[in-house]
């Protein structure tokens, strides 16, 4: 009797901690699984004062467990920041001052689970609008059962293409599209052979620039791998090396071997922060060092986590197609004061998945703000007419990103959204493309110094603020 | 093309050495117990950041820490078979073998396990900087240049001080042969007056133990973050079938012939492909010597 007093005690025990992180198998405890992740805490952010206020229902689908799971917190955390500074200003004001509340869920990096949380929110939480899900992987599908639940569905982060480009008429997407992304790189190469002619002519002398993709195989680096592959094709430079990997690897030499086989002039990488830490490794201990560096597509090489794991040697001279304005802190005021309230909540500065969720989270009160009511048609329409200017910014806060207007197309996708090509140099983040988010007195280091016994030695920490020259 | 595939080799069975090392604690629970612990990934976990504790708070090297939390991951390790395993096992009396209660009580301890750890310390990577994990053997003859880090070499030797200390316990010491025959028959052993389910949490606690040494070796290379023991946890299981269940130098063969395929493989096929190589030879063995390449019928 005693033994199984304890087993129950136990079983308890192990079933109220993986309620409590949202991941309890639907096997298990199927109920626990309707629970949002964040449910506790949203709550308590978007408390309505009396009974008379209207509630607002945001739903949120975030990678926050799993591979992607350090980015998912990062837009977690903007998001619900930013629902907190509309409540704390008097709510939805055409709704009389409507309170937001978040509802937020765990897609554990997983399409499966993602689109059953979509479906959730659509049919359970009857939330008015939802945002996700990070992943391309995840949103393609979850946008799909939003789109089913007509409910409007504001994309942030998935990249992939076709998201917004299947006709669906309540599916939108803020942030760039896998085209965008490509564009910017190229471009961002471009400019480095302009800033080497010497370069230049070494590269057409030996034929021609190569390039290796290597990439993790889901719709997001597949995706940038393929559209990549058909630009560089256009411009007559040489694939050397493609070379899909399967998310969560322990150890990445047998790709760096392949490389340094290859010998690119440009590496291309998309990875999620656990295996972009791993390869970056891989890459500096086996001295990889391509004359056009190595380029990543954002993804993990935009995360926080991503610096605490690697040593500024290994991300020396590298290159990040960040999708933000990293000049916003510096170039706005009230970015600044936001980037210093996250820090002093969140430890850390605001990244480019942080920006993120919370222009995505401005973007749908911005929607129903305009509709001035939580019926979704309404809100919709009001999505569809949605045109906010950056420089209209100063009171409202929406584009933190730094995009300089949010306008969807006929296909709901935002053609105004951009990112920054920066280059680790001395630790620091320099931008230099495009000129809006330059850093003024810098230029890209091309080619990339052999000087793996010296590199990062004298770097500042990651997050140091360039010293404008 | 060759110079790639030594070089490919070399890593493997560097990677393939870390693989069995993980491994050796999962084949030892099972060759006692019957007991397919799927919480050892989450044990794995649960030990890298044991060890960043004590790197972080009192600047203690996780080879010297292995010494400290290897105790406390043997007495956890008892612990869990006394209070979990065993109820259950009382309950079957031995009808069944492996029942489906004590999967899911494992899964469910180590869904537990990750998902403590994930609101304590939250998703983020750490790292323990110590000197093993920044300096690097390199080997330089004209253009062939291995290099990796110390630590990866320290792993893979870890694989067989591990397996051996295993071995010595289990066949040279008097618990050896309480352990042995309990594994064999357990009925048997109990008539002969060995406490049977003493001996399991003994087992227990040695393959939990096994699994703290390994993941001291891990947290020199690799990230620490709650979600490293699926990955490995994942891993081990396919390699303790390959090697034969309960078998020491099986988990061993089984790393080793996972980390040479993935890495040699690469070369001549595409990255996930090669990860898919794996499990095909893994389904194989199932089809061909269910019991594992080295493996005795699943007992020590």
């Amino acid at each position: 009797m005693q033994t199984r007093k304890h087993l129950r005690l136990l079983t308890l025990v192990i079933v109220v901690l993986m309620a409590a992180t949202g991941c309890v198998p639907q096997t298990v405890a199927p109920a626990a699984t309707e629970a949002p992740t964040q449910a506790a805490a949203a709550t308590e952010t978007t408390t309505t004062d009396s009974a008379d206020v209207p509630v607002v229902k945001i739903g949120f689908v975030w990678p926050l467990t799993g591979n992607s799971a350090t980015i998912g917190q990062q837009h977690s955390d903007g998001a619900l920041m930013a629902i907190e500074e509309i409540n704390a200003n008097g709510g939805i004001k055409s709704m009389g001052g409507a309170k937001i509340e978040a509802v937020v869920y765990d897609s554990e990096t997983s399409p499966d689970v993602g689109s059953s949380r979509v479906e959730t929110l659509c049919t359970k939480d009857n939330v008015d609008i939802i945002v996700g899900c990070y992943n391309s992987a995840v949103t393609f599908p979850a946008s799909e059962v939003a789109q089913r639940y007509s409910t409007p569905f504001i994309s942030m982060g998935g990249v992939k293409n076709e998201i917004t480009e299947r006709g669906y008429e309540w599916v939108f997407r803020v942030n760039n599209k896998a085209s965008y992304d490509v564009a910017e790189m190229l471009k961002g190469v471009d400019l480095c052979l302009q800033a080497s002619p010497d370069t230049a002519a070494a590269v057409e002398a030996d034929g021609g620039l190569t390039y290796a993709l290597v990439y993790e195989s889901t719709d997001w680096g597949s995706d940038n791998a393929r559209i990549w592959k058909e630009e560089a094709d256009k411009r007559g430079w040489t694939c050397v090396l493609d070379e899909p990997v399967t998310s969560g690897q322990s150890d990445m030499s047998a790709q760096a071997i392949k490389i340094k086989k290859a010998n690119p002039d440009v590496i291309n990488f998309s990875f999620y922060t656990n295996d972009a830490i791993v390869f970056t490794k891989a890459l500096f201990a086996n001295k990889i060092n391509p004359r056009l560096g190595v380029w990543s597509v954002g993804g993990g090489s935009q995360d926080a986590a991503f610096y605490k794991a690697c040593s500024p040697a290994e991300y020396e001279y590298s290159f990040v197609q960040e999708d933000w304005n990293v000049s916003m802190p510096y170039l706005y005021d009230w970015a600044a004061k936001i980037s210093e309230d996250c820090y002093a909540k969140n430890g850390y500065y605001i990244t480019s998945f942080f920006a993120q969720g919370w222009t995505a989270a401005k973007v749908a009160i911005a929607a129903i703000e305009a509709a001035g009511t939580n019926d979704k048609e309404a809100i919709r329409q009001a999505l569809v007419n949605l045109d906010v200017k950056l420089e209209d910014c100063a009171d409202s806060h929406i584009i933190l990103t730094g995009y300089p207007e949010i306008k969807f197309d006929q296909d709901g996708q935002n053609t105004f959204s951009s990112g920054t090509i920066i280059q680790y140099q001395n630790g620091v983040q320099i931008g230099f493309s495009p000129l809006s988010a330059a850093t003024p007195g810098y230029s890209p280091i091309i080619p990339i110094p052999d000087d793996f016994a010296t590199r990062g030695s004298t770097s500042k920490p990651w997050g140091t603020a360039p010293e404008v020259k | 093309m060759l110079d790639s595939v030594l070089l490919a080799l070399i890593y493997g069975i560097l990677q393939g050495g870390a693989y069995g090392a993980i491994a050796l604690g999962l084949s030892v629970i099972f060759g006692v117990t019957r007991v397919t612990n799927f919480a050892h990934g989450a044990m794995l976990m649960l030990s890298t950041f044991l060890y960043y504790e004590l790197f972080t708070r009192f600047g203690i090297d996780p080879y010297i820490g292995i010494l400290l939390v290897t105790p406390v991951l043997y007495l956890l390790g008892m612990a869990t078979q006394k209070f979990l395993i065993t109820p259950l096992l009382k309950k079957e009396r031995g009808t069944t073998q492996d029942p489906a209660s004590l999967l899911l009580i494992t899964l469910g301890l180590g869904y537990a396990i990750s998902n403590l750890f994930m609101m304590i310390y939250g998703s983020d990577y750490k790292t323990i900087p110590t000197a093993a994990s920044r300096s690097y053997l390199t080997v330089e003859i004209g253009d062939f240049l291995f290099t990796t880090q110390w630590s990866r070499v320290i792993a893979f030797l870890a694989a067989f001080i591990i397996g051996f200390a295993l071995w010595f316990i289990i066949n040279k010491t008097e618990l050896g042969k309480k352990i042995r025959a309990v594994s064999q028959n357990r009925d048997a052993a109990a008539i002969c007056g060995v406490d049977v389910y003493k001996t399991y949490a003994v087992a227990f606690g040695l393959g939990i133990a096994a699994v703290a040494v390994a993941g001291a070796c891990l947290s020199e290379y690799y990230f620490v973050q709650p979600q490293v023991g699926t990955l490995f946890g994942t891993k081990s299981f396919l390699i303790v079938v390959l090697g034969g269940l309960g078998s020491i130098p099986g988990a061993i063969l089984g790393g080793l012939i996972f980390g040479i395929v993935e890495s040699v493989g690469a070369q001549f096929i595409t990255s996930s492909a090669s990860s898919m190589l794996t499990f095909i030879l893994f389904m194989i063995m199932l089809f061909i010597r269910p019991s594992g390449l080295l493996g005795k019928g699943g007992k020590v």
